[in-house]
Formats: C-alpha cells, structure tokens, sequence
C-alpha cells in the first residue's frame, strides 16, 4: 500500500471538492482500522466497516450483492461509504448535494482512485 | 434485668420477681359479691345498725335509731351522718316541690339539649362506572398484591415499557406503492413495506418477504452503529448500490414504517426518484399510520 499516494489522492479531492467535501476518511477493508482522513474520529472507519460488513451479509441472504457503495443521509448531511478489495472510504457531504452527481460520477472516480492507490 | 422463677418453677429472664406477686388463682374467694367496707359507706345510705336495736324513730327524713343499750335504762337518740351529696339531692326536691312540678319541657331546656348545631346533609357525589375497563386497568398496574406473595411481587415502576398503539392504514399503504410503481415506471424492480417495530412485511410488488425484514435488521443495525461512529442520526433516505446497476432506497418513516423501492438505474434518473417519488413515497407512509 502505497501511502503517500493514498494521501495524495485524498489531497486532490480534497481541492476538488472544496467546502463540499466536509471529512474524508479511508480504512483498512480487512482490519477496518483508519489509513488517512480528516474531519472524521478514529471510530467512524470501525463502525463503518461493519456496519457495511452486516448490510453485504444480509443482502447477499436477499439474494443480492453490494455494488461497493452506499448512501446514508444523515441529519445535516450525507455520508457516501465506498468500500473496495482492500480499502474503503467515506465521505461527508453537505446534505444539499446532487446525489444523481455522487451516485454516477463521484463513488466510480473515488472507487477507482483508491483502486490505483492500493497498487 | 435478674434470672427468677415463675410460678411454674421455670426460670425467666425478668425485671420483676413474680414471686413478689399475688397469685390470681389463690386470691381470695368471694370477692365479687362483697364490697369492700369503704365503697359501701360511699355508695348506699348506711344506718349503722346496733346488735339489738329496740326501735326506729324516723324524724324528718333522718332516721334515728334508739339502743336500749344505755346502762342508765334511758333512750339515746343517734343521728347517722349522711354525706353532703344527699343533703343536696333533698333540698334540691324539696326546690321542685315548692314550685310545683315541671310537666312540660321549658325553652331553655329544649335549647340545652340540642347538642349540636344543625347541619345540612349533603349527599355524596356518585363517581359513576370507572372509564377504563378492568382488563385494560390490570394490564396497566398488574393484578396488584392481593394475589401473589411478597417474593413474586412484579417489579413494575423499573422497567415499564410504554407500548405504542398504532393504527396502521393499510389500503394507504396499497395505494402509496401503486403510484409509486406508476411513477418509477418501466425502471421499478420491486418494492416493500414493512413494520417498524417488528420487521413484518406489510405491502409489497414483486419483492421477497424475507428482504422486507432483511433490509429492515440492517437498517436497525447501521442506525446503532451510528452514535459510535461519531456521526449524526439518519436521515430519511438509504441509498445503497446493488450489482447488475441496481439502486436499492430504503425509506424510513420513523417510527412505524420502512420501504424499500429497488430500481435500475439504467432506466431511472436519481435526481427525479429522490426529488418527487421518495419524497411521496415517505409522506404516503408518515400519514399512513397514527398513534392512538
């Protein structure tokens, strides 16, 4: 795991994105323990990591399977949980953004730069 | 505080010697009719009585008793002392005679005897029949102490449960899933609604039962895991990315209701089914249930 590029690539979406990206925080997908981040406290990439751990279980009983993101809209904003083979990530987001934007255009970018980090 | 024996012989731990007492079955017989010689001469008109008298002579209301016993053969007259309270009693009808006797009741007499001053009687309020019947009473307090003891008493003020009664309309329920199908269109795969509280599978069109209360544990277990992740309560929507270009919208229509709408994305715009159908969706149930 190359961290210093993983530090880069948040870097760069965190000049991209601006005020609109609120925290950020990538861990481990096999620990679930924080890599790198801002905004966001060491428990939320844990928490996370099993949260999404149980919704995959119980969907993969439903007969269906993650894409690798989902969703949350919380109380003054919107959390995008992307998770990857060996890294997942979450992103706070204001709660006014276009999550038609997120859900095609920013979760398959993200996915694929924490992808390119990891090699 | 000394070791004696009762009148039994038993030692007893006591502060009083029953020895020194007076033993109740060996008191003195015949003591019931007899009264002592001091309550006699204070309760009933005594003469004293000579061992022979010869004669009575009654003198005003005082009776006076001769004795011949004088050794000079002549008659002494003895007047007995009467206490002052008959003195009383005499002069007090020899008061009623003069004036006459009372034969009807004076108004002084009639007020003196009016002990109380009247009062108006009210009559007691009537509470009419209880509102509550009593199965609902019992469910609410228990069955009370009567009837179980002391040990198996419930603990009932520690860990009472308010339960929520909730009307749920399930024809509106039938018909919020029929405009959303008609307004997610071609791109619907299927959707779900589902209760709350336990999970049930209330409404669907084409979705399973199991994922009904599938979706509805994961969704109970990503809001627990919220507060330990350091992040606010959920919001309305769940989006979660499902493979094949599927988009699963859990709505939570807190606290009784959840859907889940699965959609593809191939054949549906996000922007529009979270701008107008959700929204729908999530008004349709919040009104489909009422608290009682």
């Amino acid at each position: 795991m190359d961290l210093a590029r993983l530090d880069d690539t948040v870097n760069q979406y965190r000049q991209q994105l601006g005020s609109s990206l609120l925290a950020l925080d990538v861990w481990s997908a096999d620990t679930g323990l924080s890599v790198t981040g801002f905004g966001l406290t060491p428990a939320t990439g844990p928490m996370l990591h099993r949260a999404t751990a149980d919704l995959r279980h119980a969907t993969a009983i439903a007969g269906v399977h993650l894409d690798g993101y989902h969703v949350l809209t919380l109380a003054g904003g919107v959390a995008v949980v992307v998770t990857g083979e060996r890294l997942s990530a979450t992103m706070l987001l204001p709660d006014d953004v276009d999550l038609g934007w997120v859900i095609s255009d920013l979760v398959p970018a993200f996915a694929q730069s924490l992808q390119a980090a990891h090699d | 505080m000394a070791l004696f024996r009762d009148r039994r012989g038993f030692p007893r731990w006591s502060f009083i010697d029953s020895r020194s007492l007076p033993r109740p079955r060996r008191a003195k017989e015949n003591t019931v009719l007899e009264l002592p010689p001091s309550r006699a001469a204070a309760d009933t008109p005594v003469v004293p009585i000579q061992p022979a008298p010869d004669e009575i002579i009654v003198r005003d209301e005082v009776l006076v008793v001769a004795t011949p016993m004088d050794p000079a053969g002549s008659v002494r007259l003895v007047a007995p002392e009467l206490p002052d309270r008959y003195a009383t009693w005499l002069d007090e009808r020899r008061g009623w005679f003069g004036d006459g006797w009372p034969t009807e009741a004076s108004d002084e007499s009639v007020q003196n005897a009016a002990n109380r001053a009247p009062r108006p009687y009210v009559a007691r309020t009537y509470p009419g029949l209880p509102v509550d019947s009593p199965a609902e009473v019992r469910a609410r307090h228990g069955r009370g102490f009567s009837s179980v003891s002391r040990r198996r008493r419930r603990r009932r003020h520690g860990h009472e449960v308010e339960q929520r009664r909730v009307d749920i309309d399930l024809v509106a329920i039938e018909d919020a899933l029929d405009r959303t199908a008609s307004s997610v269109g071609s791109g619907l795969v299927d959707v779900v609604v589902w209760h709350a509280t336990t999970g049930l599978p209330l409404a669907s069109r084409g979705a399973d039962p199991v994922a009904a209360t599938l979706w509805h544990h994961a969704s109970l277990d990503l809001r627990a895991a919220l507060p330990h992740a350091d992040l606010p309560d959920r919001g309305p929507y769940h989006l979660v990315g499902l493979a094949d270009r599927r988009l699963a919208v859990l709505v939570h229509a807190d606290p009784d209701l959840g859907a889940c709408v699965t959609v593809a994305l191939d054949a549906v715009s996000v922007n529009d089914l979270l701008a107008s159908t959700i929204p729908a969706l999530h008004a349709s149930l919040a009104a489909a249930s009422q608290e009682l």
